[in-house]
């Protein structure tokens, strides 16, 4: 899977699950301040990311790190890389 | 503030005893026509089954569930409390091995039956009691705010390899995971620690059991003046994003007024309750596909002297061709690959005693609904059933043969009328390590969730999932005030 792609399916995810504006979402959005997801929503996010790259997350504690858009495409691809994702 | 507490399960009685303690007004609704019908148990041929609560941990004087019955206000109204419940665990080859209750008598129990494993036990104890204390809900002396929800310590396994225990004392470790529901293999170490932790430190009962500790939640409820609604279902939540909660509407049309409420059922529910809109498509996705743990077959049976009064029996397969995955079981491994779980109660004042036997069966295809007359087929299926598990109990306990008599079973849909999981789960949400948790707050402001889908299940895990809740609409500090007061004065 290349980077556009994930870019896209990430996306398309976010937009539809949490009702977000396609347009809002470019790499430096922040999580929190600009798209307006709080740690309530994270856990709902992992879940949706899961399940649009069939993967399960092992540990927690890494989603920490997470805090623009980017963040999570590079998470994504660092799943990918790991060969977690296909 | 007005607050509308829904279902009256432990988690339902002790959050509207915690909110009306702090001068709220509280409503508790529940839809059956008795209050905590889970909890306190049936009476079948005048012997009184304990499906609530027939033994748990952290009931010695300083233990976790005493000091949170202390705070209720019931620990007084229990009677004859017990703390030294043995467990009895017989495998498929012909092994058996007992753990007693209490850290010490559990490490000498484990060296003389395996010797060289007192010092690891001595050290995996630690490591539980440890985590168990670092959670302000459980430890008085913790004045920091909890843990946050994605905090990981890893999983069980990891522990038990380096622990190094033989297989057998493993598999008698592993198998505490029963108690919530999940595989050993997916179970997280925080959640054994909070779940089978307290086991380890005592383990026992009250004359009564569940029933009793009812009675006791309801004079405390009545006292704190709570309003109890009985045979109530409630039909909606009404809220909007601004302002949040304003309205419980019940079945009869009955519209209550409230600015908190707390939903204790399963939160699959919680879809059909709230207009749409108020809740995100992630969340409605997060609630609706929650893993369930497995859902289970259960006999309702008495013996006169064939098994103890108060004992547990564990039968286990051998370690070496245990299953690590939860769907493999079938019929035809029953005899030899299950794992089921037998208890033994007080007994009647004729002498007789009430036995429950729970095996994990893989969710049947359910009738829909909950159907009245019960489809031939399913009625076929459960008689099939039942008579397959005891034929397996007898042929691992043959002392049971002739010696107990099968009164009543409960199956899949008995569990899904009354947990309200789509596959009939034993306990709700299965809180694996993997999946992710669900906060008590919700997007909606003023509405929480809390029960053993939330937190974990057990009397302890309803009572802590309510002072969690009740401490994330009003303040830890406002609910651990008593908790530690509480403690304070011993």
């Amino acid at each position: 899977m290349d980077n556009d792609t994930i870019v896209t399916k990430v996306n398309a995810a976010l937009a539809e699950e949490f009702e977000l504006e396609q347009a809002a979402l470019v790499p430096d959005a922040k999580i929190r301040d600009d798209l307006g997801l709080d740690s309530l929503d994270i856990v709902d996010m992992v879940i949706v990311l899961e399940k649009a790259f069939d993967f399960k997350l092992q540990n927690k504690e890494s989603l920490a790190a997470i805090r623009t858009l980017g963040d999570i495409y590079t998470f994504i691809g660092e799943l990918r890389d790991a060969g977690t994702i296909r | 503030m007005r607050c509308v507490v829904i279902g009256s399960g432990i988690t339902g009685m002790t959050a509207a005893l915690l909110l009306a303690r702090q001068g709220h007004g509280v409503t508790l609704i529940e839809a059956c026509d008795h209050a905590a019908p889970l909890l306190r148990g049936f009476e079948r041929n005048e012997l009184r089954f304990d499906t609530g609560f027939h033994c748990g941990g952290g009931v010695h004087r300083d233990g976790i569930l005493r000091r949170w019955l202390r705070v209720l206000g019931v620990e007084a109204s229990l009677e004859g409390i017990t703390t030294s419940h043995s467990d009895v665990f017989m495998f498929s080859d012909g092994k058996e091995y007992r753990l007693p209750s209490g850290l010490r008598p559990v490490v000498a129990a484990s060296e003389r039956q395996f010797p060289g494993s007192g010092k690891p036990m001595e050290n995996f104890l630690l490591l539980i009691s440890q985590e168990l204390a670092s959670s302000p809900y459980l430890n008085p002396d913790i004045h920091s705010e909890p843990k946050g929800i994605l905090a990981d310590a890893g999983c069980l396994n990891d522990y038990l390899d380096k622990a190094g225990f033989p297989p057998h004392l493993r598999a008698m470790l592993s198998s505490r995971c029963l108690l919530y529901g999940v595989p050993p293999s997916l179970a997280s170490w925080r959640d054994y620690t909070l779940v089978a932790g307290p086991y380890f430190q005592s383990c026992g009962s009250w004359h009564g059991g569940g029933a009793a500790l009812v009675d006791a939640l309801m004079h405390a409820l009545q006292e704190a003046g709570v309003t109890l609604r009985l045979g109530c279902a409630v039909n909606a939540i009404e809220a909007d994003t601004i302002e949040g909660v304003h309205s419980v509407v019940l079945n009869d049309g009955t519209r209550m007024p409230c600015e908190r409420c707390f939903f204790t059922g399963h939160p699959s529910q919680l879809q059909s309750l709230l207009s749409h809109g108020l809740l995100r498509p992630a969340y409605l996705h997060h609630i609706a596909d929650l893993p369930e743990t497995n859902a289970a077959l259960l006999l309702f049976a008495e013996t006169y002297d064939a098994l103890r009064d108060d004992e547990s029996l564990f039968l286990l397969p051998s370690p070496y061709e245990m299953t690590t995955s939860d769907t493999e079981i079938s019929w035809a491994a029953i005899m030899a690959k299950s794992s089921i779980y037998v208890y033994c109660g007080r007994p009647a004042a004729d002498g007789r005693k009430p036995v429950m036997a729970v095996l994990f069966i893989p969710s049947a295809n359910l009738p829909e609904g909950n159907p009245q007359p019960r489809p031939s087929s399913y009625v076929a299926w459960k008689r099939q059933a039942v008579e397959s598990l005891r034929l397996a109990i007898e042929y691992r306990v043959p002392g049971l043969r002739g010696a107990w008599r099968i009164i009543d079973a409960a199956t899949p849909l008995t569990m899904r009328h009354w947990i309200y999981g789509s596959t009939g789960s034993l306990y709700g949400v299965s809180h694996q390590r993997t999946s992710m948790p669900l906060f008590p707050s919700t997007r909606v402001p003023g509405l929480f969730l809390a029960g053993q889908n939330v937190l974990l299940p057990g009397v302890l895990g309803g009572i802590v999932s309510a002072a969690v809740a009740v401490g994330f609409a009003f303040g830890h500090n406002t609910v651990l005030k008593e908790f530690r007061a509480c403690t304070a004065k011993e």
